[in-house]
């Protein structure tokens, strides 16, 4: 009897995974085929180029004739851009078919919310890969043409950042089931974004103001807030841990690398399952 | 098949259905009727569980639709007002993702039956959204019939359809009926609910009036039927043999033709045959004037109006 049971559930499982993964593969298909992924790259490439021409520029004119890490930056907007269309895609992913009436089609089919909001989400980690393949030979021709040195540990560093745009993914499709409409999901994710941006650049602002000014002591309190912020950042912005999970495997900070990781399948995870809450209780219908 | 208990459904102080009662036996076509806004839609959205009720309960194949709603929806194809497909795929294509969803392994032959059945073939790597209304509307069936379901729920299944299209459609829906499938047909198109379904509910202001078969739904409606004969000459006794009847209420009479107002009930025509072989007329037609389904279903609905204005 349970071992029938466990056949059922195992059964049971195996055709929600199938079903997960054919969702996926259509949805990939359909980003693959648009031309949204390869305007992004495009725009990701040359402003990656003008970066390292900036560089270029730098080292040529400054009498230093050296810089740390040239492709560290240029990748990690790459890189970003990439978590950042890929969210965009998440955001509208629910919004927009059930705004337009086609998602309840879709559900007349055997699937219920965890099995679309998994299969969104596959496919956006699967349209991240290949955006990073797309561009990652255009920064190696960059290498070859600047003669700069890319360091193996940045490239193998690509690899773990597909956690941060797992939170970054979850966090769309959140807000894509949690939204009236599709314009009122981006504008929800720009907003959520710029928030995240303005903090970070604040505090990178606030850092480089040198102890010699005379606002560094009226910005203290600032500073020390901004701080605080900074480390429930790494908790909250896939941005934040982007940048954590890139410079600390540049660094061989193993333990700094793993813990972001580990907080970024914890975000990941409250995410999705606040996503398939929000469907469920927000449906499919328009 | 499908059963549904004192089913509800209310928006704030809106109703939109109230106390449905539906029963849906395997190889029955059960007609949906009802005026724009009367619920129809809404109780097929409950019958999903696309919508969750106020009150009372879906059971599908004799299982409450909360407890395995995946399960249940691999045994029931749907065909609803849908807009055009908003990616790339080919008609062959969706198809085949649907099949695919629904686990039906190999579903290539199924899909040539159906594409041809449809008059489809021809189209079939065309793109799905490039298809016109009826030629979506079509392509909606085979989705909804690729895995074989026992229950189809179709949602205005003949709109947008040319005559040649209604027939194609309406063969295709005969068959899976043949096959032992149970179809909930919802339709303004009261004809085409005629010429299929084997039973009507008819809905108004989410309150199912009447559900029986057509005759039946007759018979409730009109406390007399009109039968029109004709005969090669009129016999002079033949019209006073005719009221002695007891289902003969009024007799009209015009050139070689006689229009009798009959009680509804018993069935007086045999008497009738009787009247005319025993006073030497002979006869040449006999024909029952019926009352269409939309008479049946205005007479349904404006007594509802009629009823609940008394109410207020």
């Amino acid at each position: 009897m349970s071992a029938d049971l466990t056949k059922t559930h195992n059964r049971a499982g195996f055709l929600r995974w199938h079903t997960i993964r054919r969702i996926a593969t259509q949805q990939s298909r359909d980003s693959l085929f648009g031309w949204g992924i390869y305007i992004a790259a495009t725009v990701s490439v040359g402003i990656a180029a003008l970066l390292i021409f900036n560089s270029v520029r730098f080292v040529g004119e400054s009498d230093l004739n050296v810089i740390s890490q040239p492709f560290l930056f240029p990748l990690q907007f790459a890189l970003t851009l990439a978590m950042l269309f890929v969210a965009v895609e998440a955001t509208l992913s629910i919004a927009r078919p059930r705004e337009q009436g086609s998602l309840q089609v879709l559900f007349f089919a055997p699937i219920d919310e965890p099995i679309l909001i998994g299969g969104n989400f596959i496919t956006g980690l699967l349209v991240y890969v290949f955006f990073v393949v797309l561009t990652l030979p255009v920064l190696l021709l960059l290498v070859w043409a600047t003669n700069f040195v890319l360091p193996t540990v940045l490239l193998w560093a690509v690899i773990p950042t597909i956690f941060a745009v797992a939170v970054a993914l979850a966090f769309g499709l959140f807000v894509s089931a949690a939204a009236p409409s599709a314009r009122a999901a981006v504008l929800i994710l720009v907003a959520g974004i710029l928030i995240l941006l303005g903090l970070q650049s604040a505090y990178t602002a606030l850092l480089n103001i040198p102890p010699t000014s005379r606002f560094f002591d009226a910005l203290l309190f600032i500073r020390s807030i901004l701080a605080s912020l900074q480390s429930i950042l790494s908790w909250l912005s896939p941005i934040r841990m982007l940048d954590i999970i890139l410079t600390s495997s540049l660094n061989n900070d193993w333990a700094q690398l793993l813990k972001q990781i580990g907080i970024s399948l914890v975000a990941t995870a409250v995410w999705l399952f606040a996503a398939v809450r929000m469907l469920h209780r927000k449906g499919v219908l328009p | 098949m499908l059963r549904t208990e004192n089913l509800s459904k209310s928006y704030d102080s809106k109703i939109a259905v109230h106390d449905l009662n539906l029963n849906l036996a395997p190889g029955e076509i059960y007609g949906f009727l009802g005026p724009n806004g009367a619920g129809k839609t809404t109780t097929i959205r409950l019958l999903l569980g696309l919508l969750k009720p106020t009150e009372g309960r879906v059971f599908l194949f004799d299982e409450p639709i909360t407890d395995d709603i995946i399960a249940l929806k691999r045994r029931i194809g749907v065909v609803a007002e849908e807009p055009p497909p908003a990616n790339r795929m080919t008609a062959w294509e969706l198809v085949r993702f649907f099949a695919d969803l629904n686990h039906v392994k190999q579903p290539e032959a199924r899909m040539e039956k159906l594409f041809n059945a449809l008059d489809l073939w021809d189209a079939r790597h065309a793109l799905a959204s490039a298809y016109s209304r009826g030629m979506r509307q079509k392509l909606s069936l085979i989705r909804a019939l690729i895995h074989t379901p026992d229950l189809l729920i179709l949602d205005e299944p003949v709109s947008g359809l040319d005559p040649f299209g209604i027939r194609q459609v309406r063969a295709v829906i005969d068959e899976h009926r043949e096959e032992g499938g149970a179809v909930l047909i919802s339709s303004h198109i009261l004809s085409e609910v005629e010429r299929s379904a084997n039973r009507i509910g008819i809905l108004h202001q989410g309150r199912l009036l009447v559900e029986d078969s057509i005759n039946g739904i007759r018979s409730r409606i009109g406390d007399t039927n009109v039968l029109h004969i004709e005969l090669l000459e009129i016999p002079e006794s033949l019209p006073a043999q005719l009221q002695a009847i007891a289902e003969v209420k009024k007799i009209e009479t015009r050139e070689n033709r006689i229009t009798l107002h009959l009680e509804s009930g018993r069935d007086a025509r045999p008497d009738i045959f009787q009247a005319v072989v025993a006073t030497g007329g002979i006869l040449v037609t006999m024909e029952m004037e019926e009352i269409s389904l939309e008479e049946a279903f205005v007479t349904v609905t404006n007594q509802n109006v009629q009823q609940l204005a008394g109410a207020e």
